[in-house]
């Protein structure tokens, strides 16, 4: 059975009064314990309101979302029990920071499960850890640290439940580089602890394929692709269609091809592009 | 030509109590027309830095000049914002009505300007970002490309001499990036107007004709941006994002084959590499 099955989810934002974002039309989508699903598309086409829905905090229109077979919308009993086990890391998660000390912040969503001060305690530690900041943070205001910090800080919060699935709403915006790299480092150890479930959105085409293990492509609404992440983005004619950005490397190696080099497109680390390239000017 | 952006000794500090400085005694000049992009770590004090130069924070020590005048002087306030317009990563904290139209006419109303100046205005200003044919829209049903866009309109109908704009694209897909980049360049080349860009992206970088890299609080680099992406050291050290064409290109000069570094762009790469793949001369 999948961890998360989104069956003939459809959902209109008309008749609430938040007219901000895009309607979903007849999602499918189902995705298996331990799989890293990229969610990508273009801005405006609904991702952010799928996974708001996978994250039970829109009920959808018509369809539902099930977890481990149960429907998570079914009703609210059920829904609290679930509510811990799917964790869901907003787009600037980091504004959401709110109490006077970090330990207060990364405690807040164990404290609401009842757990006890020591345990509570154990797990702000543990967080805290595996985001890779110092526990002397822990004392400090979140308004006194660094962008990164912050970043690092909120997804600690989400991290100290212990989800079984980790939803990141583009969770290296406005990141440097190192700390884009040690965010998505982390979040991959998270997935391979415990065989814990990621579904990651990003408009950073080298992270999607670097890190996920299938894409869901989305626009206007609808998934338009789903599958494996080496073998869409190998594909030309999908890629064209839906407007799929490829990396910088990629590109390249397409314009080289568009002038008649007889060369590999499907090509997205700079190791391959070079050896493609050194193939083709020295055994012709 | 003199310097429309003028920093004296500026060190600033969010309260006595901190320890360190978060902008530490910088002194540094942008001139009228100028397209400058500032690059550099989280924490290394960009945001803060541009936020000195429209008066939204003031120095703790030292001066900030605007066209001469001095931001800690109450009485340029108004002035300032008029001169410099900000605008952020996210559009929609800066779109303040629901029609395309109304929101660009917000600014110049404000200034009390007559209607026909104001209606020449708002004209104009969506007719630089692409948008007239979009004036009666709904705000909130534009895409992400396109509020970004609604929100540089806005800052232009108050024609502005210098814009600011802290990583404008980092919510945005690919395409829509560049789309913006281009406008940024319009903006600056054909209706010379000072743009100072805050960005983690080396792409982006490359737009700009000057490049400062902050470190801790200082300037620790003021060069053109080819300089700062030909040298890969330098991209280390300051732990900045590298492209992979050029990566690629580094490839090449590390098996000793020497491929040109002088235009870094995705194009001036392919370029580089046809060289080679059609030099007969080049021995393995």
């Amino acid at each position: 059975m999948p961890l998360i099955e989104v069956k003939e989810l459809s959902f209109s934002y008309e008749k609430s009064s938040n007219l901000k974002k895009q309607d979903l039309s007849n999602i499918n989508l189902n995705i298996n314990r331990g799989e890293i699903i990229g969610l990508i598309g273009p801005s405006g086409s609904g991702k952010t309101t799928l996974v708001q829905q996978i994250g039970g905090l829109l009920r959808p229109d018509h369809g539902t979302v099930l977890f481990d077979g149960l429907d998570i919308f079914k009703d609210s009993k059920v829904f609290r029990k679930l509510r811990y086990k799917i964790g869901l890391v907003f787009q600037n998660p980091e504004e959401q920071l709110f109490s006077e000390t970090i330990f207060k912040d990364i405690a807040f969503g164990p404290h609401n499960m009842g757990l006890s001060r020591d345990n509570i305690a154990k797990r702000v530690l543990e967080a805290i850890n595996f985001v890779g900041l110092d526990k002397s943070i822990l004392s400090k205001s979140p308004f006194e640290i660094s962008g990164g910090e912050k970043r690092r800080v909120a997804i600690a919060g989400v991290i100290a439940m212990r989800p079984e699935i980790l939803i990141l709403d583009e969770p290296t915006v406005g990141l440097d580089f190192e700390g884009s790299r040690s965010i998505l480092s982390y979040i991959k150890q998270y997935n391979r602890e415990n065989k814990n479930t990621l579904i990651l959105i990003s408009h950073n085409m080298d992270d999607i394929i670097n890190l996920t293990d299938k894409v869901a492509v989305m626009s206007a609404g609808e998934i338009k692709a789903f599958g494996k992440t080496g073998k869409i983005f190998a594909d030309p004619v999908l890629l064209h269609s839906l407007k799929i950005d490829v990396p910088e490397i990629t590109k390249i190696m397409k314009k080289l091809k568009e002038k008649g080099f007889n060369l590999k497109d499907s090509v997205f680390t700079e190791r391959e592009a070079l050896q493609e390239i050194l193939r083709l000017k020295y055994t012709i | 030509m003199e310097n429309f952006i003028e920093t004296k000794n500026l060190s600033f500090r969010y309260s006595d109590q901190d320890k360190d400085l978060i902008l530490d005694n910088i002194s540094l000049g942008i001139k009228q027309g100028e397209f400058v992009c500032i690059l550099g770590r989280n924490g290394s004090g960009k945001s803060t830095l541009v936020k000195t130069f429209n008066s939204l924070l003031l120095p703790s020590e030292g001066k900030v000049y605007v066209n001469g005048m001095d931001t800690a002087d109450e009485k340029h306030n108004f002035e300032i914002h008029k001169q410099v317009g900000l605008i952020l990563q996210n559009p929609d904290n800066q779109i303040v009505s629901s029609i395309v139209e109304e929101d660009v006419a917000f600014g110049p109303e404000n200034l009390g300007l007559a209607p026909a100046e104001i209606k020449y205005r708002v004209e104009r200003a969506l007719n630089i970002v692409g948008l007239e044919s979009f004036s009666q829209n709904i705000t909130h049903k534009l895409s992400g490309g396109q509020k970004q866009k609604l929100a540089i309109a806005e800052v232009l109908a108050m024609e502005p001499q210098c814009i600011i704009l802290d990583e404008p694209t980092s919510m945005l897909d690919s395409f829509s990036q560049v789309e913006i980049l281009k406008i940024l360049k319009k903006i600056n080349k054909k209706y010379k107007i000072t743009v100072i860009l805050v960005t983690h992206s080396t792409r982006e970088a490359m737009f700009a004709d000057r490049a400062i890299v902050m470190e801790k609080g200082r300037i620790a680099v003021d060069t053109k941006p080819v300089d700062v992406f030909s040298d890969i050291d330098l991209l280390n050290k300051f732990n900045l994002h590298i492209p992979q064409g050029i990566k690629l290109l580094l490839e090449f000069n590390k098996k000793g084959v020497s491929l040109h570094l002088s235009d870094l762009s995705v194009d001036g790469c392919v370029a580089s590499i046809e060289k080679f793949l059609e030099d007969k001369n080049a021995v393995n």
